[in-house]
């Protein structure tokens, strides 16, 4: 029954998945709709989810999971991401691999992607490859493709203690990532349900002179978790929101800009019977 | 021995022999043939007449000593009364001399003197002498040609030639100084704005010289400002002046007025004191046109960027073939250029005024040539505002140095290279298109959905700029544009705050960006920066060429 069970919400998921993107399976980059430090995986590398090691090359928890996001970037009519992504593990080796699609007039683009990795007790690491096609334009009568590779890992550094860093983008090719990312480093403490983290962002561009500072907080609360969020340049909040129920997690995150508007992620996918 | 020294000390003081008429004004060198022209007058300031039958008058040689010649003896009984003035003089002088006699003066440096019957003598000199028996104290100054010597005020007695008289106009027969005079300052009448629109509000001014010995009191002085008409003066504006001026004192004084009918009229200013003993002084006047003139000015490239020169657009207003050779093209500083061959302009056609044709048409090889003019020497226009905001004037003048149009453009939020142009609601801004439309009509922005638009959202590989345009519900805007990436991250600003027309284009260097997906958001502030629009619009941009 357990397993009906399962089979059952992921085709669920699956299927809500694709009533969301059409008839057509697109692609398009992935968003975690989670902070950096529970991307990291807090509590024990618990509840990571698939599209984690396909974004930061951060690597998931092992356990079999789907889920479908779709992401509302800074307000702008038209600029959405889907996605859906799975992850599975055997032993200590954990795989990943997701489509999305992002679609803004008059242009777009599908991408899918793939991470491998491993995990062990106090460390994990991982690779990850997106490929993305653009749509046709006006002024490109041939779609323009390009790839990048990058990779992710963290440590754990004592009692509650975990440091991760990620370089997602160590090669491209082709045509350019949309959003140009460079080396993160950052640290995440926990005690008795609480966490808080801070990491550093290196210059993504020739004209930054300095990188970008993020941190945050997140807290336990029985099923659910919540999180606020800080960014720097311009000044921004965001507040996150994880819960899972009857095997189905649902994350929330809304980011408000001072001068865009929000960004607004949802994630639905499976969750470990009863746990976040 | 006793009244001996003071009455010495007395004469060496003084110039003019005491209790006599003196003289007052001395013409030795008319304008052009002095013959005929040339005057003494005597003044009487005393109360009561005087005689001067036997009185010499002599004229002096000052390059050598005891040059005098005897010029004219005035008749026994001859009388001057009191306060009155004896004009001695040619044939020619105006009004008629008292007494008529050639005088054949010398131009200077010389002197003239009166020689009493007793003895006494009174010598004026003039120019710079050698010798000083032509002169009383130091010499008068020598007066240009057209212009006399006279004593001013009138019965100045400084004890030197030099001190008591200058240089001035002539005036026979009257007093050198009014009491109450007011004139205007040759050169400063002036109308602003230089064209006005019929009935528009225009200021007339100028510098009203009290040059009178009374103070001229608030309130006595009154300015009037009118057109001359058929039968008269059409009166525009008046005003009564609330300043004082002291005597030799000068003062800036305007009127409102309204400007008349289009065309080519004369404003008479006119200054009206009460008891002005020479009235005439007090009036003067200006030719200007009112309304649109022939040629308009209609595109200003003063910042080329394509090697193809300075040029000027301009629209024959009329309904006539226009002789572009006949207008001069002027800046703020003065330098000046015409055509110098004829190039006609047909009735509301454009033509280009060029700094250097050559370059121009390689530049735009389409153009016709028939109405391309080579301007020599070419006025050289600022690229950048002065401390008023202007960056300089183009002024356009017919044969009759009559400004035809004028501009004061800023360069302020002008891209490099990109022309100034009057557009269809008669405002100057940067054109729509940053190649200029030299000969052509003004290219109005596109239509777009919003405020803010970007028309090449999507540059081709190697590109590094984007066209965007924008529409704001009002006549000007402060537009900043920044750029942001897709995780909310600002990138750079792509347009710092820039003072723009309510509709417009641009082209935005994105090149620093990088590749990759940026979002651009446009703030715009209204003019009484009361209200604010933002607006954004997505931009890929590419990598380098493939």
């Amino acid at each position: 029954m357990t397993q009906v069970r399962a089979t059952t919400r992921c085709a669920a998921v699956a299927l809500l998945a694709l009533a969301g993107l059409g008839a057509r399976a697109h692609a398009q980059d992935f968003t975690t709709g989670l902070p950096p430090a529970l991307c990291a995986g807090l509590s024990g590398g618990r509840d990571v989810a698939p599209s984690v090691a396909l974004e930061h090359g951060l690597p998931g928890d092992g356990r079999p999971a789907i889920e479908a996001s779709f992401t509302s970037w800074l307000g702008v009519p038209g600029l959405t991401t889907r996605a859906l992504a799975a992850g599975i593990g055997f032993g200590t080796v954990r795989a990943a691999c997701g489509v999305s699609r992002t679609g803004v007039e008059p242009f777009g683009w599908d991408a899918a992607g793939a991470a491998l990795g491993a995990v062990g007790e106090r460390a994990g690491a991982a690779v990850r490859a997106i490929g993305r096609r653009e749509d046709d334009g006006e002024t490109h009568p041939r779609a323009v493709t390009g790839a990048e590779v990058g990779a992710g890992a963290w440590v754990r550094a004592g009692a509650g203690a975990r440091v991760w860093a990620e370089a997602p983008q160590v090669w491209t090719r082709g045509s350019p990532p949309p959003l140009p990312r460079s080396l993160a480093i950052g640290v995440v403490v926990e005690s008795d349900g609480v966490a808080a983290w801070l990491q550093r962002t290196s210059p993504a561009r020739a004209l930054e002179a300095t990188g970008q500072h993020e941190g945050g907080i997140a807290v336990d609360m029985g099923p659910a978790r919540v999180w606020l969020e800080a960014r720097e340049r311009p000044l921004r909040a965001a507040f996150g929101l994880q819960a899972a129920i009857r095997g189905v997690a649902v994350r929330v995150r809304a980011e408000a800009h001072p001068v865009l508007g929000e960004t607004v992620t949802i994630v639905v996918g499976t969750a470990r019977g009863g746990a976040r | 021995m006793s009244g001996g020294l003071p009455l010495l000390l007395l004469s060496l003081a003084s110039c003019v022999p005491p209790a006599r008429p003196m003289v007052s004004e001395v013409l030795y060198d008319a304008a052009g043939d002095d013959e005929g022209f040339e005057f003494v007058e005597l003044h009487n300031p005393l109360g009561t007449p005087a005689a001067i039958g036997g009185l010499r008058l002599e004229s002096g040689d000052g390059a050598g000593p005891g040059r005098w010649a005897l010029r004219w003896t005035a008749p026994a009984g001859t009388v001057i009364a009191p306060g009155a003035r004896y004009v001695v003089g040619g044939a020619r002088v105006v009004p008629a001399p008292d007494a008529t006699a050639e005088l054949g003066l010398q131009n200077g440096p010389d002197a003239v003197r009166f020689v009493w019957p007793d003895g006494v003598i009174e010598v004026v000199g003039y120019g710079t002498l050698a010798l000083g028996e032509y002169a009383c104290g130091a010499a008068a100054v020598d007066a240009a040609s057209g212009q006399s010597i006279a004593r001013v005020p009138d019965g100045a007695d400084r004890g030197a030639n030099a001190l008591d008289f200058r240089a001035a106009t002539p005036s026979p027969g009257r007093a050198n100084q009014p009491r109450r005079h007011v004139a205007w300052a040759p050169g400063t009448l002036a109308i602003e704005p230089e064209i006005a629109p019929p009935g528009a509000p225009v200021r007339v001014s100028g510098v009203a010289v009290n040059a009178g010995a009374d103070s001229i009191a608030p309130g006595a002085l009154a300015l009037t400002a009118g057109v001359r008409v058929a039968n008269g003066i059409d009166v525009r504006g008046a005003t009564v002046i609330p300043d004082a001026i002291a005597p030799g004192e000068s003062l800036r004084v305007e009127v409102a007025a309204v400007a008349p009918a289009a065309g080519v009229v004369t404003w008479i200013a006119r200054l009206d004191l009460a008891g002005d003993e020479s009235p005439e002084a007090g009036r003067d006047s200006l030719r200007v046109r009112v309304g649109a003139g022939p040629l308009a000015l209609t595109e200003i490239q003063f910042h080329p960027a394509r090697g193809e020169g300075e040029w000027i657009e301009v629209e024959n207003r009329t309904d006539s073939t226009l002789d572009l050779a006949g207008f001069v093209l002027r800046d703020r500083g003065g330098t000046h250029g015409s055509a110098k061959v004829p190039r006609p302009c047909p009735p509301g056609a454009l033509a280009l005024l060029a700094q250097d044709p050559a370059a121009l048409l390689l530049a735009y090889p389409r153009l016709d040539t028939a109405r391309v003019a080579a301007v020599t020497p070419w006025p050289s226009l600022n690229n950048t505002n002065a401390a008023d905001g202007i960056a300089d004037v183009v002024e356009l003048g017919d044969a009759e140095s009559l400004p035809s149009d004028r501009v004061a453009y800023s360069a302020a939020g002008v891209p490099a290279g990109v022309p100034v142009e009057r557009s269809n609601d008669d405002r100057w801004r940067a054109a729509a298109d940053p190649a200029g439309t030299p000969l052509e009509s003004p290219r109005v922005p596109p239509a777009i959905g919003g405020a803010f638009a970007v028309l090449t959202p999507r540059p081709a590989w190697g590109t590094t700029s984007v066209r965007i345009a924008w529409a704001l519900p009002w006549p000007s805007a402060l537009v900043r544009i920044d750029a942001y990436d897709l995780s909310g991250a600002r990138i750079a600003s792509l347009l710092p705050e820039t003072d723009v027309a309510g509709r417009g284009e641009s082209t935005l260097g994105v090149g620093p960006l990088g590749p990759g997906l940026a979002v651009l958001v446009l703030r715009a502030d209204s003019p009484a920066r009361d209200a604010r629009i933002t607006a954004s619009q997505v931009v890929r941009v590419p990598g380098g060429p493939r």
